[in-house]
């Protein structure tokens, strides 16, 4: 158990020296790549956000479009994403870019219908936020005009992960905060005595009376998990998630790919999320490269495995089936904290290592 | 004057269908008997276009008048030749900017020569089951006018806009909820 809860905190330890800040995207589903909008299968069209921009006569008629209907119709896949009698066919194509990042999936985007003549194009600031709803029984991906505010306090997502980044820097490891340490060795007195086969330690970590960061490890038979969170004022800012495995070549088990995973929020709404396979990884990615990626992506902590069962994929997480529990999660072990009762975490071996 | 004749050929066959049409939704009338004051509701109870003066009076209102089949017929796909379902929500009113009821041109992306709606039950949160009687001109092969029947679900609900000055008001929109 020690070697194991040691090459945590040593991976834990080379996290914070080597943490990255590299390009940045956007919430679940839709990210931003080379200042455009894009989902898991591909970029959209710039009609679709240009047609809700008011028009030259000053109407203002669409309040959404369906971007996609489960990956299929809809805008992104409509044969005229920009309606023909919007467009002037002697004038250039629509065209739009992202100005700023808001909280709860918003953009102010700068959106530009093509005119003809002298003028050239017309733009207009809009207030866009991406949501899925119900269409037809079927789940949508809907882009929502929400005004044409302009002077919005703008998130800066690059700023919100130097942020992130300086906190993480003043408390995560830190030895000289006060902890506290919760350990419980799950042993099974059945077959081999009292040998433990796995257990949990749950360590807190106070800054001026609160606790601002949190890490529970468990370790079983198969492998070993972390999640550790990084808190301000009882509001989770960041989560760090370490899966390994326990392959048995010589048996021919082969688990799932170890991961890394890095949760970045913003007032507890997920903004960014980075992956990295720290030892052997799918082909076409390099081992230990931390990329950005969709949140969407991250199937393996949305507790489904991956579309695409006939390959190896990332090790599910045992500690949550979505974005949700994760923070939840959290928040339960925030609250044993403040109550100073740790019986769930007892629990934990008596339940058979789960949740 | 082949092309003079073929429009008013084609107008004359426009009004045709439209009367046919509005005589089929007063030949079948459904009142109900006490009409529901909410932010849309059915005008006289009525289910089916009142028609007044040769017009026909659609039966959702709001309190600045009737909602347009042509705002909502948006929502069933735009242009000819082009169906794609991807208008989400249409704007009906108090956005600021030209809702339904301020619109310069409520036709301009409208796939129909004519539209008309009717509705066929009135579901709870502001949802309507919504039936279009359409007059569309193929624009395909065998070019020429058709009447197709559309359906369509439509909830009206308020949805925040943000202004200029960067203040929220609550527009009146009516989401796209697909074919029922």
């Amino acid at each position: 158990m020690k070697p194991v809860l040691k090459s945590i905190r040593l991976a834990l330890t080379s996290f914070l020296i080597l943490w990255p800040l590299s390009s940045l995207g956007a919430a679940p589903k839709v990210t931003v790549v080379d200042g455009q909008f894009h989902t898991p299968s591909g970029a959209i069209p710039a009609g679709c956000f240009v047609q809700m921009k008011p028009q030259l006569n000053g109407d203002e008629l669409i309040a959404s479009v369906i971007i996609e209907v489960e990956g299929k119709s809809g805008c992104k896949n409509a044969k005229h994403p920009y309606p023909e009698p919007l467009q002037d066919p002697k004038a250039g194509p629509p065209s739009y870019s992202v100005l700023a990042t808001l909280p709860e999936q918003v953009y102010q985007i700068k959106a530009c219908e093509g005119v003809s003549g002298s003028m050239g194009k017309s733009c207009s600031d809009l207030l866009v936020q991406f949501s899925e709803r119900s269409f037809g029984g079927r789940k949508a991906l809907v882009v929502s005009h929400r005004g044409r505010g302009s002077a919005l306090t703008s998130f800066d997502p690059k700023a919100r992960v130097a942020e992130i980044r300086e906190h993480y820097q003043a408390v995560a490891g830190n030895t000289k905060l006060k902890t506290k340490r919760i350990k419980s060795d799950c042993t099974n007195p059945g077959l081999t005595g009292e040998e433990p086969y796995g257990g949990r330690e749950t360590l807190y970590r106070m800054v001026n009376g609160q606790v601002a960061e949190i890490t529970d490890e468990i370790s079983t038979l198969y492998g070993h998990e972390s999640v550790q969170f990084l808190l301000m004022d009882g509001e989770i800012w960041f989560a760090f998630i370490q899966i390994r495995n326990e392959s048995i070549p010589a048996m021919g088990i082969e688990f799932g790919y170890d991961t890394d995973n890095r949760l970045y929020f913003q007032k507890e709404n997920l903004f960014l999320c980075k992956l990295t396979y720290p030892s052997d990884a799918p082909d076409g990615i390099r081992a230990g490269q931390n990329t950005e990626v969709p949140c969407s992506e991250l199937h393996h902590i949305h507790g489904t495995g991956s579309p695409n069962e006939e390959q190896r994929v990332a090790e599910v997480s045992s500690f949550s089936d979505s974005i949700d529990v994760l923070l939840a999660h959290g928040k339960k072990l925030l609250d044993n904290a403040k109550a100073n009762t740790h019986t769930g975490h007892g629990d934990w071996c008596k339940e058979g290592g789960s949740f | 004057m082949k092309s003079i004749q073929m429009t008013m050929q084609h107008t004359l066959r426009i009004h045709l269908v439209v009367y046919a049409l509005l005589l089929l939704f007063v030949s079948t009338p459904a009142f109900a008997s006490d009409p529901p004051k909410a932010e849309v509701w059915l005008h006289k109870g009525s289910k089916v276009p009142l028609i007044v003066n040769d017009q026909a009076i659609p039966p959702l209102h709001t309190s600045k008048g009737p909602i347009s089949p042509s705002c909502l017929g948006m929502m069933l796909g735009i242009l000819p030749e082009q169906r794609d379902q991807m208008i989400g929500s249409v704007f009906i009113q108090d956005n600021k900017g030209r809702g339904c009821f301020r619109a310069n041109d409520q036709e301009g992306i409208v796939r129909f020569d004519h539209v008309e709606y009717e509705v066929v039950e009135v579901e709870e949160n502001n949802t309507y089951k919504l039936k279009f009687h359409a007059l569309e001109w193929t624009g395909v092969a065998v070019e020429d006018f058709v009447i197709p029947t559309y359906k369509l679900m439509v909830r009206f609900e308020r949805q925040p806009y943000t202004l200029e000055d960067n203040t929220v008001v609550q527009a009146l929109v009516a989401v796209n909820l697909g074919k029922w």
